[in-house]
């Protein structure tokens, strides 16, 4: 019983001391990273749309300009443009960008490494 | 030919004991795993085939002046070899996802609860305190921190603790989904986490292991070889400037420490001290271990997940612990099962990287809370 108590003893300041220390370790880290460069911005929706409104106005122009209403094909354009970007932050493999061959980000690279490796010993589960 | 002559060409089959050809036989399993399943055979092949050589009758090789005595006596005994292992695990490891998302950290300390439930259920079955802490220790799921705890608190216990904390690690895949499915609801399992990738520069990525190695070095300075010597590796690896030497020790000094610990572990598989009702608790002990780390890790997730109003994914508590980068995939494995476009695979990784510095900072916390010198 004593020996028990001396275990609940060690879990409670074990547990604590290491929630502790990696509560500290987090908020150095946050600390770090706060200054770390601004990256760089992506233009604004207003922009985006101005840039989809005069890329459409150019190709409706360039093809036959009876078409589309250009409004119309700009709104497409941002649609399309949204859709993108939520699929970029969803990391769907559609966006995988890079080419074999090529220096991969981590996220295609760890892509590829499921792809090619099986998680499972003997591949059962793969 | 003298009878004397015949006695010693059969000195050999006659010391042959029924315990020796058991360990030799536990030796051939360890061999089987590695070569046919696959299970961790860096490590798992080396110490099977040390577990051979050193039950072998009239052994040489573990003789006071025997090659397994003397790389245990150098590697094992002064702790040497899972420091040096340490340093290629930094070179070869990208804290990166988790300094895109530094809160993951607290994953990693939730899913070390294994080590501290399994020290009391070790208590509970009649184990020394030194003993329990290092059967606990498996719960790190850490190789060389199990080997580095066990080797300076409970040597005798040293061959079992460090078989179980690499077979079952190698299980991961089947030991963790099935907790998941049974403490997760489809719906959480199947909540999306939007990833969008952040630059982290080369500033903080060379400061993060300086930080890390000066704030747990002085907080636990029991931790400090083994943080030291991870954050080392990351270190060299990080600065660039010194590919040779992170060459070097993710590759050849990794691979030929790896070689000598497996064959030193090996060693320490003695019938004698193997076979006991203690190495069978151990076993049992072992899978409990990384039960616990796993079902902790999910409540703590699953708690997150309220505070966060539904946005956090349960399932990646179950990767904050130490098998990397097993875990990680086997948390992306169970999400895409429920949602085939969801893709935890990124917050896995740094919740896994967290649990790669969370078992350090537990294996020290354990020293220091034991008092070892």
């Amino acid at each position: 019983m004593i020996a028990l108590w001396i275990g609940l003893e060690l879990t409670l300041y074990g547990m604590g001391l290491v929630f502790l220390l990696l509560a500290v370790l987090w908020g150095l880290i946050a600390l770090v990273t706060r200054f770390e460069p601004e990256p760089r911005r992506v233009a604004g929706a207003w922009d985006a749309a101005v840039a989809a409104t005069a890329t459409a106005q150019a190709s409706v122009q360039a093809a036959d300009a009876g078409a589309l209403d250009p409004e119309l094909l700009a709104a497409i354009l941002i649609a399309c443009r949204a859709h993108r970007m939520s699929r970029r932050k969803q990391a769907a493999p559609e966006m995988r960008t890079h080419q074999p061959g090529t220096l991969p980000s981590r996220w295609v690279a760890t892509g590829r490494t499921r792809q090619n490796r099986s998680w499972a010993p003997g591949g059962r589960f793969a | 030919m003298g009878s004397d002559a015949l006695g010693l060409l059969m000195a050999g089959l006659s010391n042959l004991t029924p315990g020796a050809a058991v360990m030799i036989a536990v030796g051939g399993l360890l061999i089987y795993l590695a070569i046919a399943k696959e299970y961790e055979p860096v490590l798992l092949l080396p110490i099977g085939a040390g577990a051979i050589l050193a039950n072998l009758p009239l052994s040489p090789l573990v003789g006071p002046d025997g090659l397994l005595s003397i790389l245990y006596r150098v590697g094992v005994g002064n702790e040497m070899f899972p420091l040096l292992i340490f340093i290629g695990i930094g070179a070869m490891t990208d804290f990166g996802p988790l300094l895109e998302n530094p809160r993951l950290m607290l994953l990693g300390a939730a899913g070390q609860f294994g080590i501290f439930g399994t020290l009391m259920l070790a208590l509970a079955l009649g184990f020394t305190l030194n003993q329990a802490a290092s059967i606990g220790i498996i719960g790190a799921i850490d190789g060389p921190t199990s080997i580095y705890v066990s080797s300076r608190l409970a040597p005798e216990l040293l061959g079992p603790i460090t078989v179980c904390a690499y077979s079952y690690m190698s299980l991961v895949p089947l030991i963790q989904p099935p907790i998941m499915r049974w403490l997760t609801s489809r719906r959480e399992r199947a909540i999306r986490m939007p990833y969008t990738q952040r630059e982290i520069g080369k500033r903080t990525r060379v400061l993060f292991p300086i930080v890390v190695t000066i704030v747990v070095g002085s907080l636990v300075p029991m931790a400090t070889p083994l943080i030291g010597m991870l954050m080392l590796g990351n270190l060299m690896k990080e600065s660039g400037v010194v590919e040779r030497l992170t060459g070097a020790s993710s590759k050849e000094i990794a691979n030929v420490v790896t070689l000598f610990l497996g064959l030193a572990v090996g060693s320490t598989m003695r019938a004698e001290a193997f076979l006991t009702v203690s190495t069978l608790k151990i076993l049992g002990l072992g899978i409990l271990a990384f039960a616990l780390d796993t079902a902790a890790g999910l409540v703590f997730a699953k708690g997150l997940n309220l505070f966060s109003r539904g946005r956090f994914n349960p399932l990646l508590g179950a990767a904050g612990i130490s098998a990397f980068p097993m875990a990680a995939r086997v948390v992306n494995r169970v999400g895409l099962e429920e949602d085939f476009d969801n893709f935890l695979l990124m917050h896995a990784m740094g919740a896994n990287t967290a649990g790669q510095v969370a078992s350090v900072v537990a294996g020290g916390v354990l020293l220091a809370l034991l008092g070892a010198s």
